[in-house]
């Protein structure tokens, strides 16, 4: 067996694997999980989108684009960064990748030299972490907490690097899995001030940008300043807004030399994204059919729901998140004292799926202990029998 | 203020053929992409557009669904298992998720001398330090073995093949790739078959690299053998499962899965019958080949090509300079790869395609044999 790269040693399949492999297994066996660890939206994508694609394949519309993709969707997304941010792009600005995940890592080659330091709020999505180890860089964690709503300050991110070396990319996420976390426009602008003063480059991930509740708004941190637009990469998809997890299509927007060396990385690592797809995302950003907003207070009802369900249960608190579909519950009175001597979130997930059949993520795969997400990428009636399971598993703990 | 881009990106540019392909927007006529000019069958087509119209577009597992990694495994007769196959976004992206998962910065890495331009770019990316091993243009660009012998060591971690070669079209035979597979054995390294075009062979199929050397991991697709290049379908295979668990966490951290309509298009066409479309697409191809070199013998005789031994691509020795050939073909309106694109020992050689539709092909043609043939009266005149 010829050995691995240090990069992939390093990098370790998702913590969240275990758990939805079991949940995997007991469904295919015939068992009734109800699923709160799911990360898309439980929708179909809207029917425009789809006549689109089928137009694409139809047309014959089926072969190598240019790597950064075609011109009417650039097009299309420098209309949405106007219309939707305020924010001025040219097509060059511009590139599309199979994923805003593949959006992100392209960004962190092409910036990040071993050892370069990248900056992530804790709790982060699980991705990061690993993206930036594939890339030599070091990820570094700035710890927030439910009483700062699990948002970072200004000053956190001063005094985090000046115990740094080579601090290159702060990682903002906006609204956050999986936290559902908002931040203002004052936070922003804030953090921004840190990020020109040391030049910082930002990756700021809004790819739940569509999903705020209660009257919050989503703010790019790119359209405060010119000076922060030019210092500041967005980071966008469809996937989230539009239920669309499955055609893979991401797109971000910078400063032209940045977008240019993730474009030719791209060119090489994935050539260019599906072709169907691309027609079909014009359509997504360009006609509005109001099924995003149909969806989108779909979530807000069942984020409700939820709310109101884990916080009657004794010794959990929630936030109420303002943003995308994950709450953070925190269960760790039930981790300290309990019969059955489990002591971790991810022994607490096991335990719960194993014997409550509710499937959840837990906390560390975040970064966080004591915590476990509920995603509400479900319905109503399946969020209301799953609190049920989750609460009658936790009172098993005291007895 | 300006953030500067990661050192790896030193001598990285965009892919020559992307370039062009960029430059050739207009009336150019296009020999230089590597990819079949037809349309996608229809029973794909018919296919993907129900289940976009009908199905619905999620996440799939990371390494692909299972129905499509089953029809794979059947394609490569069970040698490998379902286990051992990562679906990627093309096969660009199982290659780049191969050389992640097993380049150190500093390892070596051979690619062959003309190959495929994107395998040197990407060994770059990863930090990894690209060594050449020659085909000999005097002998029909075959392995020389000396100089293979000279360069692989114990620093090599792993040695690129592409079979059929892409720019040359050519096999290697058993006995190189034993050879190879030998070479590799003492010095343990690792070896990367690109088989992109092993469905487009006109002589008999080569064995697959699986079949000679057990630190193999194939990359392959659809792209050409199904003229699919925009659905964006490829895999990474090795009969040793092991091989493609980090690949598949590689290809998770880059872009998550392959489109889901794309990956339930692709189980139809690596099903028999989807299989069997593939030589109405071959028909075509052999049909232009024919035409092709028909039309070379017919007008300009003496011209000198490597035989090919699979489609699409004709392998010209044009006799100086491959790069000043190529612009002045593109001034003139028809788009061809310099051989030097690929290696400096194709130099004064140029790749041009035949996967596309008779009548532009027919009028490329006429532009370069009248370039070809001023080419080679300037040389007389000299």
């Amino acid at each position: 067996m010829i050995r691995l790269s240090h990069r992939a040693r390093d990098v370790k399949p998702s913590p969240t694997l275990e758990v939805s492999a079991l949940a995997k297994q007991m469904t295919k066996a015939g068992i009734e999980v109800i699923n709160f660890g799911v990360g898309e939206p439980d929708f179909n994508t809207p029917e425009i989108i789809k006549a689109a694609a089928k137009k694409a394949i139809d047309d014959n519309f089926t072969r190598y684009t240019p790597s950064a993709g075609i011109p009417e969707l650039k097009q299309a997304i420098v209309n949405k960064f106007k219309r939707d941010n305020g924010l001025d792009y040219k097509p060059e600005n511009i590139l599309v990748s199979p994923g805003a995940k593949a959006s992100l890592i392209n960004v962190l080659m092409a910036v990040c030299d071993p050892r370069d330091e990248v900056i992530i709020p804790s709790p982060y999505w699980v991705s990061y972490t690993s993206q930036v180890w594939l890339c030599d860089a070091h990820p570094v964690f700035i710890e927030t907490s439910a009483e700062n709503s699990f948002k970072i300050t200004a000053e956190q991110l001063e005094k985090t690097l000046m115990d740094l070396s080579n601090p290159k990319v702060l990682i903002l996420n906006s609204p956050n899995n999986p936290t559902g976390a908002v931040y203002t426009r004052e936070e922003l602008a804030a953090i921004g001030e840190v990020c020109l003063k040391n030049e910082i480059l930002i990756l700021s991930d809004e790819i739940y940008e569509r999903l705020v509740y209660d009257g919050a708004q989503h703010i790019s941190i790119a359209s405060l300043s010119e000076e922060l637009k030019e210092i500041t990469i967005v980071v966008n998809g469809v996937s989230k807004a539009f239920a669309m997890t499955g055609w893979r299509l991401g797109y971000m927007a910078g400063a032209k030399h940045i977008i240019q060396k993730a474009a030719e990385i791209q060119s090489h690592t994935t050539s260019c994204v599906n072709s169907i797809t691309q027609k079909a995302c014009i359509v997504a950003l360009e006609e509005e059919d109001g099924s995003v907003e149909r969806m989108r207070q779909e979530f807000s009802r069942r984020r409700e729901f939820m709310v109101e369900g884990l916080s009657a249960i004794e010794g959990v608190k929630c936030l109420k998140p303002e943003g995308a579909f994950y709450i953070m519950a925190d269960v760790s009175s039930y981790l300290t004292e309990n019969s059955l001597g489990i002591n971790t979130s991810q022994e607490l997930c096991k335990y719960l799926l194993q014997n409550y059949r509710v499937a959840l993520v837990a906390g560390i795969a975040f970064g966080v202990e004591g915590y476990v997400r509920f995603s509400y990428a479900n319905s109503v009636d399946n969020i209301r029998k799953g609190i049920e399971l989750f609460a009658a598993g936790l009172q098993s703990l005291r007895q | 203020m300006l953030i500067s881009p990661a050192s790896r990106m030193a001598g990285v540019q965009k892919s020559i053929i992307r370039q062009i392909f960029e430059a050739a927007q207009g009336k150019a006529i296009n020999l230089g992409l590597g990819e079949i000019q037809f349309d996608t069958p229809l029973i794909i087509r018919e296919l993907a557009a129900k289940v976009a119209g009908t199905e619905n577009c999620r996440y799939t597992l990371n390494a692909g669904t299972l129905e499509l990694r089953r029809q794979i495994a059947a394609y490569y007769e069970q040698k490998v298992n379902v286990e051992g196959i990562c679906v990627t976004c093309g096969a660009a992206e199982a290659l780049h998720s191969c050389f992640t998962s097993y380049v150190n910065p500093g390892d070596e890495v051979m690619i062959a001398d003309p190959t495929f331009l994107a395998y040197e770019a990407s060994i770059r990316i990863n930090g990894g330090t690209v060594v050449r091993y020659r085909l000999d243009p005097e002998h029909d660009f075959a392995l020389d073995r000396e100089d293979f012998r000279s360069k692989i060591s114990s620093k090599t971690k792993i040695v690129m093949i592409c079979n059929p070669s892409n720019p040359l079209s050519k096999c290697l035979s058993i006995e190189e790739l034993e050879f190879m597979a030998e070479e590799c054995r003492k010095h343990g390294s690792l070896i990367i078959s690109d088989e992109i075009y092993r469905e487009l062979t006109y002589i008999e199929r080569q064995p697959s690299m699986l079949d000679i050397y057990d630190d193999t991991i194939i990359v392959s697709g659809i792209s050409k053998s199904h003229c699919m290049t925009g659905w964006r379908i490829g895999w990474a295979a090795s009969s040793n499962a092991d091989y493609i668990k980090t690949i598949v966490v590689a290809h998770q951290y880059q872009s998550t899965c392959a489109p889901y309509i794309s990956q339930r298009a692709a189980e139809l066409a690596m099903s028999e019958k989807g299989l069997a479309t593939i030589s109405e697409i071959k028909s075509q191809l052999v049909a232009n080949r024919d035409f092709i070199i028909s039309y070379f013998q017919k007008n300009l005789p003496e011209l000198e090509y490597l035989k090919p031994d699979a489609a699409p691509y004709l392998f010209i020795n044009v006799k100086g300079c491959d790069k000043e050939f190529s612009r002045k073909a593109a001034a003139e309106g028809v788009i061809v790869i310099p051989g030097s694109a690929f290696g400096p020992g194709s130099t004064g050689w140029i790749r041009i395609s035949y996967a596309l539709n008779r009548e532009l092909l027919s009028r490329a043609l006429t532009i370069l044999v009248k370039l070809l043939t001023q080419v080679s009266q300037l040389r007389f005149e000299l």
